[in-house]
Formats: structure tokens, C-alpha cells, sequence
């Protein structure tokens, strides 16, 4: 009988405790362990000292190329603000607004880098005036012997014209003066939009623009 | 990858382009590839910021983009997680090049990371500006000289043409004339050669000796393989053509050169190797098992400063078994085995150590099974870089809190400093001005300043471990 109490035994054993005892757990230890586990502490304490930072010249000069990065980005135009918050009552003017306070991009991109889909029409190309500026007088114009053959043209006829009435020619020298304005302006946005802003150069911009004021002066006395 | 580097990237992000761009980020990383419209759903911005976000994380290569569709075009985003993790390591870059070619050089280097991705011209222009601003001796720069040392950069692998440049292969056309050029950008794979190059020959120095350290980075200044970081061996060299290195190098080391070569290539590190015999034999160093080698030797120091000297002896055991019993460790560690089973289980639980089971019957009873201890090196490797990730995220959450509490002083500190700045300029003496800041004030900043620097430096001092990892883990996702 003691033999085959012995293998009873022996087959009661369940795979668990087989390996716990293998594993050198006591019956005890495996309740004890189910107990204890809870989730680990946000900071848990250290078990050791931990070694010391390593510091040298080095280093902190790599602080303060890692500083100076962060810093310089956070300056630049890379570095995109959140909107400031509109009240909480709609008002029709907020529409205006918002319309206003949209935020240009700052560098020119490079749009070949970029997906077509990215590139929007800036703000001052939307506020362009839909009248488009008279550009035929200036087209025709570029070379200097045809802008002489017109200033000549034009000292004649004011020669003819200074004995006549005086106050047509106040008039139409008032409507010149707007007319010249909003043509600069297109100047202006003209060279402006150009593709790469790092193109035009400092000394250049101005020559171009000053010809550009002599030429459309001419065309529109002309006119 | 895994939630820890997805934040980190965020957190990247949110430091250098504000918290626009990081939601931006995060939202596409939730999404893996994303459209624009799924990007305005998602994150609520209108469509303008929506394209600015994109336009300046495309421009620094934190987000690409992929076209599809012939009719149709749409376009998805998705985030360079690997590019963007290489932030970290900007600083180390920029001290590669200062060291190598001067303060010009640095200077134009710095002026790349900032800008991304920039035009020659354009970048040379910014430089000369800040060259001229800051150096005292102004006439020594002019543009020439930063134009050659950009051509230094560009030989030297540091600076590379943007994908869009050279993908297209028909440069003249109209699109790429009217951009002005072709665009530059840093090429982060010939530093972390270069970081993995100076690794191997520190480990080498720390392993052998000063003159074993020589003769590898002879080697290695042969080698010209052109797959950077990603290559398995180095190019062979021939005894020559290692002794004419050394000449030059450090002549002193010329008559030990034969035996430090039988030296390294005996040791069973494998990092050198004898590949032909005739003129004395040709020698190249084998990558990957340098990558596993220092990738075995940061686990084995965190193992160490983590549960002491007694388990970094059970786990190099197991690390040199690679399968073993628990009897034997103990055996073997001359650790009393209630101990090291103790021990060895914490190794266990922490998911240092696998147990790899072996039935010997087809029944799988636990009686008749060993239970083998081994070392799963990719696994824990992966593990621990998610680690260092996790902890350089924590640090820098702690730099920004701290930054936030004492936003307030810096910015006033910001404000007398620029004012200070101002009078200087004006001609009234520094020490005329009254003090913006209260001595209390003072204080307070500086320790908060200290803080900062210190948590800097600790995000410093884990790139090494990093470096090592990644390499580690590129190299078998690769191989």
C-alpha cells in the first residue's frame, strides 16, 4: 500500500509546483510573491549611487553649442507662435480680424523642395489690386535709343503745348502722379515676389527701380 | 518604434518649432502616413498653419513626403524618426567640424543645421555676415575662403546635395535654374562614421594599448568604403600600406607594428582580421563585430552600476555561455547557488536574462526539460536604447518645467540684458546702470541655470551609449 500511496502522491503533484520546487520557491513563497506585486513607483529609489556626469572643458562647450542652438531657434523664423486666443463671443468684425492676423511665412522657401499643395498665395498676393497695371507702355520700352526718341518727342510737344490752356494740363498732371503711384507699387511687388529673395541684390534693387521711375515718368507725359 | 521615441521626437520638436509644430508631429506619428486633410481633422489648425508646420519640418528633414496617384496627386506625410533622433547629437557634430577644420568651418556648419536645408550663396552670405559681426579680425574671412572651406565640407562627405537635386539626374532644367542651384544639407551618416571610427579606436586603447589604438585607426584612415555607417568590414589594407600610415603617423610605432597586427588579429574580438597572407598580409576591420562587441560592453557597465558586481559576474557568464543551467552559474560565478539564483532571477525579471526551455521527451513535463539562461543581445539592446531615449525625454521635460516656473526671470533677465546692451552702445558704462535684477532674483536664476546646464550635460553624457546602440541595432536590421 505504502508504494501506491507514494505514487499517488507523486502523480498529485501539479506542473506548477514541479517547477516552483525546481526553481527552489517554497509553497509559501509563491502566495508571498502574488502579494507583493504592485505597480512600480514613478521614481524608485536608487538601489546605488550612480556615477558622477562625466565634465571637462569639452563638455561645455558642447552645453553651450546645445544651449545657443536652442535659443537660436527658438528666435528664428522656423519657430511658429500659436495664434493669440479670440474671445469667446463670435463678433462680426472677428472675421476681419482673422483674416488680418494670419501670419506670413517669414523665410522664402524653396518650393521645388516642397509638395505643390504646400504652396498658398501669400496674403500680399491676394491683396493685389485686381486692376492689372498698364504694362505695354513699359514692355515696349526697354531699350534707352527708344526712350530718348520719346523724351525728345515729348520736350516738342510741350514746347507746342506751353502756350495753351493751363489748367488741362494741372489736371492731367494730377491724374499722372496717382497713375505713377500705383504703377511703383507694382514695382515694388514685382521685385518682391521674385522667386528667391537672396537673388536680388542690396545695390541692384534700387538702379532697376529708379529706371524703372525715369522710363514710366516718360510713358505717361507721353501719354 | 515604440511610444518613448515618439514622444521624445515630439519633445524634440516642441523645443526648436513651438508647440504647433510638435502637435503637428505627434498627430502624424499617430498616423504613420497622413494626408493634409486627415492632418487639419486631426490636429484643428487652419489650412495656412497646417502648410507653414509642414513647410519648416520638411525644410529641417523631420517630415518627408510621398506622391502617389497619376491623375489625382495626394500626398503623404511621415515623420524621418531616424533623421529627427539625430538632434540630440547636432552639438557633437558642429565640435566634429571645429575640430577638424577651425572656427569658419563650425561656423558654417551651424549656419546649415539652422537653416535645414539652405542655397550655397544664401548660407555663405549669413555666414560671412555673422564671421564679420563677431571675429575681431574681420579682413581674414571674406568669401573665398568660406567658399573653399565650404568645397572642404562637401569633400569630406559632411555636406551633401538634397535628395531632390540628386534624384532627378537632368540638373539643367527650368525648374532647377529658376530655384538658383541646388540645395545643401548635413550629411549625418559621415558623422556617425566618423563618431563610430574615433569608438573603435578608444576601444581598441582601452582593450590593448596606446600603439594597438595606432595601428587600427592607420586602418581605418585606409578605408574607403563608401557606404558609411551601414557597412559590414572595412576595406582591406596591405602591411605597406599600414607601415607607411604609421611612418607618418607616429614613427615610433613602426618596428612594433608586425606584433601588434598578430596581437589583434589572435585576440577572439575578431575586430581585426587577416584576410590574404602575401606581403605580409592584408588586414581590415570587421564592423560588426566591433558593434557587437561595445554593445556587449555597455550592457555588461549598466548591468554593473544597476545590480552590482556579483550579478555583472552571472550575467558575463551567461553572456560568454550563451546557453547555460542555473547549477552551472552558480558554479562557475562561485556565488553560493541560493544566492545566485536569487540573483539571476532579478537578471530575469528585469528582462536582462531569457530562459530558453529544452524538453528531452515529448511530454514537455518540467521534470525532464532544462532550463537554459541566455542573453537575447538585440532584444535588451532595443530595450536599452528605448531607455536612453526615455531618459534624455525625461531630462529635457524636467529642463522645460523648469524653465516654465522660472519663465518670468528669464525673460526679465533677457530684457536687462538687451537693455544693458543698448546703453553700452550708447557709451554709458555697465557699471553706471542700475541693476533690473534683485540679488534674490540673481540667485534664483542662477541655480535655475545651473539645473539647465546640468541636465544638458546629462543628455550629453547618453549619446556615447546611443551611438553605440544604434549602431548595434542597425547593423542587424541590415544584415
Amino acid at each position: 500500500m505504502s508504494i501506491g500511496r507514494g505514487r499517488g502522491k507523486a502523480r498529485s503533484k501539479s506542473s506548477i509546483n514541479v517547477i516552483s520546487e525546481n526553481l527552489g520557491i517554497g509553497r509559501g513563497d509563491i502566495v508571498s510573491l502574488t502579494n507583493t506585486i504592485q505597480p512600480q513607483d514613478t521614481f524608485p529609489p536608487l538601489l546605488r549611487q550612480p556615477q558622477p556626469l562625466l565634465e571637462s572643458t569639452q563638455h561645455n562647450y558642447l552645453i553651450a553649442l546645445k544651449q545657443e542652438f536652442r535659443n537660436y531657434m527658438r528666435d528664428s523664423p522656423y519657430h511658429i507662435q500659436p495664434e493669440t486666443k479670440r474671445s469667446k463671443i463670435e463678433r462680426y468684425s472677428d472675421r476681419f480680424k482673422q483674416y488680418n492676423t494670419h501670419k506670413e511665412l517669414e523665410w522664402v522657401p524653396n518650393w521645388n523642395m516642397f509638395p505643390g499643395e504646400l504652396r498658398m498665395r501669400t496674403s500680399r498676393q491676394a491683396n493685389r489690386p485686381e486692376i492689372k497695371p498698364r504694362m505695354v507702355g513699359r514692355r515696349q520700352d526697354h531699350s534707352d535709343a527708344t526712350l530718348m526718341k520719346r523724351l525728345e518727342k515729348l520736350q516738342k510737344s510741350e514746347n507746342l503745348n506751353t502756350e495753351d490752356d493751363q489748367v488741362s494740363e494741372d489736371d492731367f498732371g494730377l491724374e499722372e502722379d496717382d497713375d505713377v503711384e500705383e504703377d511703383l507699387d507694382y514695382v515694388q511687388n514685382y521685385y518682391d515676389d521674385d522667386y528667391n529673395a537672396f537673388d536680388d541684390d542690396a545695390d541692384e534693387g534700387p538702379t532697376i527701380f529708379l529706371s524703372q521711375v525715369v522710363k514710366l515718368t516718360a510713358v505717361f507725359i507721353c501719354l | 518604434m515604440t511610444t518613448g521615441v515618439h514622444q521624445l521626437v515630439v519633445s524634440l520638436v516642441d523645443d526648436l518649432f513651438g508647440p504647433i509644430c510638435a502637435k503637428t508631429v505627434s498627430t502624424i506619428l499617430q498616423n504613420n502616413q497622413i494626408t493634409m486633410k486627415e492632418i487639419i481633422q486631426h490636429t484643428g489648425f487652419d489650412r495656412r498653419t497646417a502648410n507653414q508646420c509642414l513647410c519648416v519640418l520638411i525644410k529641417h528633414r523631420f517630415v518627408r513626403y510621398e506622391e502617389s496617384g497619376e491623375k489625382i496627386r495626394t500626398v503623404r506625410y511621415s515623420v524621418d524618426i531616424s533623421q529627427s533622433l539625430s538632434l540630440p547629437f547636432y552639438p557633437l557634430f558642429v565640435n566634429i567640424v571645429k575640430q577638424q577644420h577651425g572656427d569658419v568651418a563650425e561656423v558654417v556648419l551651424e549656419e546649415l543645421l539652422h537653416q535645414g536645408s539652405s542655397f550655397k550663396d544664401s548660407l555663405l552670405e549669413i555666414c560671412l555676415v555673422r564671421l564679420q559681426s563677431s571675429i575681431k579680425d574681420k579682413h581674414t574671412v571674406n568669401m573665398e575662403t568660406l567658399n573653399s572651406i565650404f568645397e572642404v565640407l562637401v569633400s569630406r562627405g559632411y555636406v551633401e546635395k538634397t535628395e531632390e537635386a540628386t534624384e532627378d539626374g537632368e540638373p539643367p532644367t527650368k525648374k532647377s535654374r529658376s530655384s538658383g542651384g541646388v540645395m545643401w544639407r548635413v550629411n549625418t551618416h559621415t558623422f556617425y562614421t566618423f563618431m563610430r571610427d574615433t569608438q573603435i579606436v578608444e576601444f581598441i586603447k582601452n582593450r590593448f594599448d596606446e600603439g594597438a589604438g595606432e595601428v587600427v585607426s592607420v586602418i581605418l584612415l585606409l578605408n574607403n568604403q563608401i557606404d558609411g555607417d551601414m557597412s559590414q568590414c572595412s576595406s582591406s589594407a596591405s602591411y605597406d600600406q599600414i607601415l607607411h600610415g604609421l611612418k607618418n603617423k607616429s614613427p615610433n610605432m613602426v618596428p612594433f607594428a608586425k606584433s601588434y597586427l598578430d596581437i589583434l588579429t589572435d585576440s577572439d574580438l575578431g575586430i581585426v582580421k587577416l584576410v590574404d597572407d602575401y606581403g605580409g598580409g592584408s588586414f581590415l576591420i570587421n564592423f560588426s563585430n566591433f558593434y557587437l562587441e561595445f554593445a556587449k560592453h555597455h550592457i555588461c557597465s549598466i548591468v554593473r552600476e544597476r545590480f552590482g558586481p556579483k550579478s555583472h559576474r552571472i550575467f558575463s557568464i551567461v553572456l560568454a555561455k550563451r546557453m547555460i543551467e542555473q547549477k552551472q552559474v552558480a558554479e562557475l560565478a562561485l556565488i553560493p547557488y541560493k544566492d545566485a539564483k536569487e540573483l539571476l532571477y532579478t537578471l530575469y525579471t528585469q528582462n536582462f536574462i531569457e530562459i530558453q526551455e529544452l524538453h528531452r521527451t515529448p511530454d514537455f513535463s518540467p521534470l525532464r526539460t532544462f532550463y537554459l539562461f541566455h542573453v537575447p543581445i538585440e532584444k535588451l539592446t532595443s530595450k536599452l536604447l528605448n531607455v536612453c531615449y526615455k531618459a534624455i525625454y525625461n531630462l529635457m521635460s524636467i529642463r522645460k518645467d523648469n524653465l516654465n516656473e522660472n519663465s518670468r526671470l528669464v525673460d526679465k533677465s533677457l530684457r536687462a540684458d538687451a537693455s544693458t546692451l543698448a546703453a553700452t552702445q550708447q557709451g554709458i558704462a555697465p557699471e553706471d546702470l542700475e541693476d533690473m535684477l534683485t540679488s534674490s532674483e540673481k540667485q534664483q536664476l542662477g541655480s535655475c541655470m545651473r539645473i539647465v546646464k546640468r541636465l544638458d550635460l546629462g543628455e550629453i553624457n547618453i549619446l556615447d551609449s546611443i551611438c553605440a546602440l544604434t549602431h548595434f541595432g542597425n547593423n542587424q536590421n541590415v544584415h
